[in-house]
């Protein structure tokens, strides 16, 4: 330093500090917020033994990107040099799932970004171990079923282009292998929308548009979160009565059942409808509907109405298994029939096809309990009514199978007749046990199928309640003051939207139920929410930390910028090289030399 | 990005100009008169001309740098037009400032041309080169600055032969100088690249042909500048 003059000095300073500070600060681009995959753990009650599903870590350092395309297009790159060179034709065509090695390798030491529908092209579980990548960003495409996406899939011919249904069920089998295997990468979800000006999986033909602007470099700060199990159940009871008989008994009842939790593989992400919870909003107009009714003396009926919203539906229907243990044994003996109301509409942008119209009507029979069949069919030709094809599907219940498929075997179990009228005619279907496909968005619940439900289900109630003796024609009541208002439902449907109904992370005094609590203490019924603590034998833990912020940075390294700095200080050098000539620069640096050594 | 391609950016807009600068007036005096009319005339010139243009120039929807946009013959005209006050500004500035024609030369076009790149650039690449996108842009705008700069000696050659010269002997070699002094406006230079963007030109390539347009154009007017000296020089021995 002392060989130099003050100024360069402490410009020598200035930039030993700037270097300093780039190397400990390089700005963000932007932030964003990404789900986390469910990360559970399971212990076995007779060996004691914990097994882990999901993804156990939290943090993705920062690391840069892959997306799938560019591994598949090194892939086929890599396969055609060596058939060149080895002069051979390949015989097998190149797939991740034929060059699985090679495709893994070309992930190491970064963050694979995998569009959603790119996950039928490999197996998923080749990335479980650590190692094989710093993490996983998988993209969820704005629209989950049209027909653009269908197009991802690649097909052969159109010949061996598969169903909507075919993809559902196989995106449904990954979702299962995700939650059931133990990955030791962070695997992380991030909405299309999010992300489209960075990578964008439009043109799919072109590999080379799939990162819009060169690589980026991903950072996910995640917490592992607190270890939760379901402690309680909450169940919301809202009850309309009707006077007591004469030795001051009551009458019979009808209870109307829905549920409002739903799954998902990413517990941030559980806020759709689809799986079960769109007869919530039905249910709450059918109890506005019925005590309008019911506060009319002439149309009073006879009969008490109990609405009941449960918890737990995805494991096991455990909040209706534990809300009716706990009933007035009085009610219980006075039910006649318990409605169970399933997902009752499936969105689609084909509304029109026959198989989003159709509904499903369920009941268990054989055994103790048997559900009058006249019940069924009079909800099918109540539905014909309105235009909707109901089809009946009975199911014998096994005593030693615990699994719960529909939510009527319960009060079937318990000697009550019961139905479950379902939009799903299996209970495994992919999106009724709760998917990322669950695509019930605010925009969707603006349509007028809701409505022809529940005019459906208030229509075939009140001829169970009034016994009309014109059966096959409708009894008018619900039209013009009586007509189910869509408001409601669409009100209570873009209410629940807005929060994540996980089970295990719902609290007793969750927002939504309290608000459901005063909806139908507004319209005048004796409302009550009532939490159960539960304890099971089997312990499943669910690890909070859903939810984490990506950091993005678009960087070029710091080696490069240092390189473009080099050669500038060399364009500089040179220029003055070209303009001062060969002999007076070569002699100027020759007077500077001799100056500095004479300063010495 | 870093400070390093900041001080890479800022490097060849600000050093570069001083470089040529020095090393083509060494040991010469005068200097800094001719910066400073430079600098003054061009501030003035181009107040000038934003005063003109918002007064004429047509209101435009399309962005400057939309190169999907359609070519509008008026406004560019009118821009021409305009542009040749920059002729008048540079003429303005080498009457004012005293000393050897080649120090008033080269200073005036080293103060317009780094004057040019301050305010258009410099602002400009201190703030984008600090954001943590990478973008080549910033570079390229330093290293058109330097082109610029050539262009800027050209032009001021072209405009001291002009006046000096006195529009004697109108002959078919002072209609072309008249008609350089007209295509090397700043203005044309700049339509000439909104041009080239249709054919897709811009970038690394429209910087190497703008090098290409601006060498040439230093060449000539520097031997129509050396031709009239020398003719001169003639005369005085005469």
């Amino acid at each position: 330093m002392k060989y130099l003059p003050r100024r360069s000095q402490l410009l020598l300073c200035f930039f030993i500090l700037t270097l300093v500070y780039n190397l400990l600060h390089v700005k963000a681009l932007e932030t964003l917020p990404v789900y986390r995959l469910l990360h559970s753990e399971q212990i076995s009650t007779t060996t004691g033994k914990t097994f882990i599903r999901g993804t156990t870590s939290a943090s993705v350092p920062s690391s840069q990107t892959k997306t799938y395309f560019e591994c598949v297009a090194n892939l086929k790159k890599s396969s055609a040099t060596l058939s060149q060179d080895t002069e051979t034709e390949r015989e097998t065509e190149i797939t991740p799932n034929n060059e699985q090695e090679e495709f893994v390798k070309c992930f190491k030491g970064t963050v694979a970004v995998f569009p959603l529908f790119s996950l039928l092209e490999f197996d998923i579980s080749l990335f479980s171990e650590g190692g094989t990548c710093k993490g996983i960003l998988i993209i969820l495409p704005r629209d989950l079923l049209t027909t653009k996406t269908q197009e991802f899939v690649t097909f052969q011919n159109e010949e061996e282009r598969e169903s909507k249904e075919e993809i559902i069920k196989k995106l449904g089998q990954i979702e299962s292998l995700l939650i059931e295997k133990e990955f030791r990468v962070p695997i992380y979800f991030i909405n299309e929308d999010e992300v489209s000006h960075l990578f964008s999986f439009d043109n799919l033909n072109s590999e080379n548009k799939a990162n819009k602007q060169g690589s980026y470099n991903l950072k996910i700060v995640g917490k592992p979160g607190n270890k939760k199990k379901i402690k309680q159940v909450s169940s919301l009871e809202a009850w309309l009565p009707t006077d007591l008989d004469e030795e001051g008994k009551l009458k019979p009842t009808i209870i109307i059942t829905a549920n409002y939790d739903t799954f998902s593989i990413s517990p941030a992400l559980s806020s759709g409808l689809e799986s079960g919870n769109n007869a919530v909003g039905v249910l709450v107009e059918l109890s506005r509907l019925f005590k309008k009714l019911y506060s009319n003396p002439q149309t009073k009926g006879q009969y008490n109405l109990l609405f009941v919203l449960n918890s737990g539906s995805k494991q096991n229907y455990l909040g209706t298994k534990k809300w009716i243990s706990s009933v007035d044994r009085k009610v219980l003996e006075s039910v006649e029939l318990v409605l169970c109301l399933d997902s009752l509409a499936i969105y689609d942008d084909d509304l029109e096809s026959k198989r989003n119209n159709d509904l499903f009507i369920h009941y268990s029979n054989g055994g103790k309990v048997e559900v009058d069949k006249k019940v069924p069919m009079k909800f099918q030709s109540v539905s014909k009514l309105f235009g909707i094809n109901a089809q009946t599907v009975t199911k014998k219940i096994m005593k030693n199978n615990p699994l719960i498929s529909f939510e009527h075997e319960i009060f079937y179990r318990k000697k009550l007749k019961a139905i479950t009228i379902s939009n799903f005619q299996s209970y495994n279907q992919t999106i009724r046990k709760g998917s990322l496909l669950d695509l019930q968005k605010e925009s969707n619940t603006n349509n007028n199928h809701m409505k022809t439900i529940t005019t459906l289900i208030a229509e075939f109630l009140s001829k169970m309640i009034y016994k009309p003796q014109e059966q096959q024609q409708p009894i008018a009541i619900f039209e013009n003051n009586f007509e189910p208002n869509n408001l409601v439902i669409q009100n209570i449907n873009k209410m629940l939207l807005k929060y994540n109904r996980f089970s295990p992370f719902l609290e007793k005094d969750e927002q939504f139920l309290l608000n459901l609590e005063n909806t139908f203490k507004s319209f005048g019924l004796d409302t009550k929410i009532e939490s159960k603590k539960i304890s099971l034998k089997k312990e499943t833990y669910y690890y909070s930390g859903t939810q984490a912020k990506l950091t993005i940075f678009k960087v070029k390294s710091l080696l490069f910028e240092f390189f473009v700095f080099i050669i500038s200080l060399i364009y500089l050098a040179g220029l003055y090289y070209i303009l001062n000539g060969k002999k007076k620069t070569i002699l100027e640096i020759k007077q500077l030399i001799n100056n500095r050594k004479k300063k010495d | 990005m870093s400070f390093f391609y900041l001080f890479a950016v800022l490097a060849v807009l600000l050093v570069v100009p001083f470089i040529y600068f020095r090393i083509s007036t060494k040991g010469q005096s005068k200097k800094k008169t001719s910066i400073l009319y430079g600098v003054v005339a061009y501030l003035l010139t181009t107040l000038l001309k934003m005063i003109l243009m918002a007064t004429f120039l047509p209101d435009s929807d399309q962005e400057e740098a939309d190169f999907t946009a359609q070519f509008e013959p008026v406004s560019a005209i009118i821009t021409i037009v305009v542009s040749s006050l920059d002729a008048l500004g540079c003429f303005l500035a080498l009457r004012a400032c005293s000393g050897h024609s080649e120090i008033r030369i080269f200073g005036v076009s080293f103060a317009w041309s780094s004057a040019e790149s301050i305010l258009s650039f410099f602002f400009v690449s201190w703030i984008g080169c600090l954001k943590p996108e990478f973008n080549w842009v910033y570079m390229q705008n330093a290293l058109g600055s330097n082109i610029n700069l050539l262009k800027q000696i050209a032009f001021t050659h072209i405009i001291w032969v002009l006046w000096k010269g006195k529009f004697q002997n109108p002959d078919k070699r002072n209609i072309f100088i008249w008609l350089s002094a007209f295509f090397i406006t700043p203005e044309l230079f700049k339509l000439s690249e909104v041009l080239l963007s249709k054919f897709f030109i811009f970038g690394w390539v429209l910087l190497v042909l703008k090098f290409a347009v601006a060498y040439g154009l230093f060449i000539t007017s520097k031997k129509i500048y050396q031709s009239f000296e020398q003719l001169n020089n003639n005369k005085k021995k005469n």
